[in-house]
């Protein structure tokens, strides 16, 4: 077996227990690892099959199956690479659109508190204890001076 | 018992509803110059609502900017210049208001040309109106590289846009609610004001630029060093042109382009 074929049959292998630790740790996202599963799976195969490797060379109209080795990881992997990109662009339009309405609530939010406050101090200040004094004050004045008057 | 929803209801808490302007100040780390430019802006317009949009400030930004009497919209990251402009238009759009200003927070913009955007606005029917510093000089010298930049973003827009745009990098406009309802819609998250004319002209719009004075930064630094101008260079014809083929896409509302 040519050496090329050992060390990606190695990397593989070595691939394939990092992406079911990163797995299990929550690291990376079941979905998201799909991809790189079937990646890493579908060149382990090309790497331990002597006959796939063979057929895709011919339909390749490769000479070197080890050339064809590169070439299928290269494809694979740039694959994947996009459809990430592509997924964190996606991300990222949803973090500006969530980014904004979170400064727009969080003004709202403010202002509204700011009315309520304003609301509440002014209700406060219309039913304050000195206010009922000086006009119970006045209504004793008041009883007071009518109470003299009949006198 | 107080009875919190209804106050809010029955209070009519935003006083910026029914108004027709609103002048929208973009802002990041610009805690030296924008309460100036708010003040600019309040000598001109002194009834005018204004709105800071602070883009993710590590200064004092934003508490400058209340201090100076703007509403502030505090975004929680910094988004880029599209990012906040669009968060102004959102807000603009969907508090009803007819027309946005928007200056910029570095004090580059004369709040005293404001009233002749808008009059321009009115006198043809305009859905954006642009304030150039190109057509008249106006004492300041530009950099040659950054006028170079602009001619090349002139020729380049012309075919597209079927008019002539003198200044087409600049950041002082007036929109009304149709261009409003796009710009909320769909905007350029960097470099926004390029691309964003390609949009406008995708949809339809109708706009023209007037004369107008501009200063050089008064205070801090342009976010556009010597390579970031190459970057943007490239970066903008690349959003021209695929703003230029692009499908425009009616799947989600809400988001950038």
């Amino acid at each position: 077996m040519q050496r090329i074929r050992i060390a990606t049959i190695v990397f593989c292998v070595l691939l394939l227990i990092q992406i079911v630790r990163a797995v299990r740790r929550e690291h990376i996202r079941v979905e998201i690892s799909m991809g790189w599963f079937a990646a890493t799976v579908l060149l382990l195969a090309l790497s331990l099959s002597d006959r796939a490797l063979s057929w895709v060379s011919g339909f390749l109209g490769v000479r070197d199956p080890s050339f064809v080795l590169l070439l299928v990881a290269g494809v694979l992997f740039l694959s994947t690479f996009f459809r990430f990109s592509v997924e964190v662009s996606s991300l990222k339009e949803q973090n500006i659109v969530l980014a904004q309405k979170l400064g727009l609530i969080e003004w709202e939010v403010k202002r509204q508190a700011a009315e309520i406050e304003k609301f509440v101090r002014d209700r406060l200040m219309e039913t304050r204890p000195e206010g009922r004094d000086t006009e119970g004050t006045e209504t004793a004045e008041k009883q007071q001076s009518s109470a003299g008057n009949e006198h | 018992m107080l009875d919190i929803p209804t106050i809010v209801r029955s209070r009519g808490l935003s006083k910026t509803r029914n108004s027709s302007l609103l002048v929208l100040i973009p802002a990041y780390n610009e805690e030296q110059s924008v309460a100036e430019v708010i003040q600019g802006v309040r000598e001109t317009l002194p009834e005018t609502p204004i709105v800071v949009v602070d883009d993710g400030s590590l200064d004092g930004t934003a508490h400058q900017a209340r201090q100076a009497g703007a509403e502030v919209i505090q975004l929680p990251h910094h988004l880029g210049l599209g990012g906040a402009v669009q968060t102004g238009y959102k807000f603009a759009f969907e508090h009803g208001f007819q027309r946005v200003v928007r200056v910029d927070g570095d004090g580059q913009h004369n709040a005293a040309d404001i009233p002749a955007l808008l009059a321009k606005m009115d006198e043809g029917d305009y859905d954006v109106v642009t304030g150039s510093r190109y057509i008249k000089k106006n004492g300041y010298s530009w950099h040659p590289i950054r006028r170079l930049g602009g001619l090349i973003f002139t020729a380049v827009l012309y075919p597209i846009l079927d008019q002539r745009i003198t200044d087409p990098t600049s950041g002082f406009v007036a929109v009304n609610r149709r261009a409003l309802e796009v710009c909320s819609r769909s905007f350029p998250l960097e470099y926004p004001e390029i691309e964003t004319l390609v949009v406008l002209k995708r949809n339809a719009l109708r706009f023209c630029e007037i004369p107008a004075r501009m200063f050089p930064r008064r205070r801090g630094q342009s976010s556009i060093g010597n390579w970031g101008a190459v970057y943007y260079m490239f970066r903008v014809l690349l959003g021209v042109f695929v703003n230029v083929i692009k499908y425009e896409r009616r799947f989600h509302t809400g988001g950038s382009s």
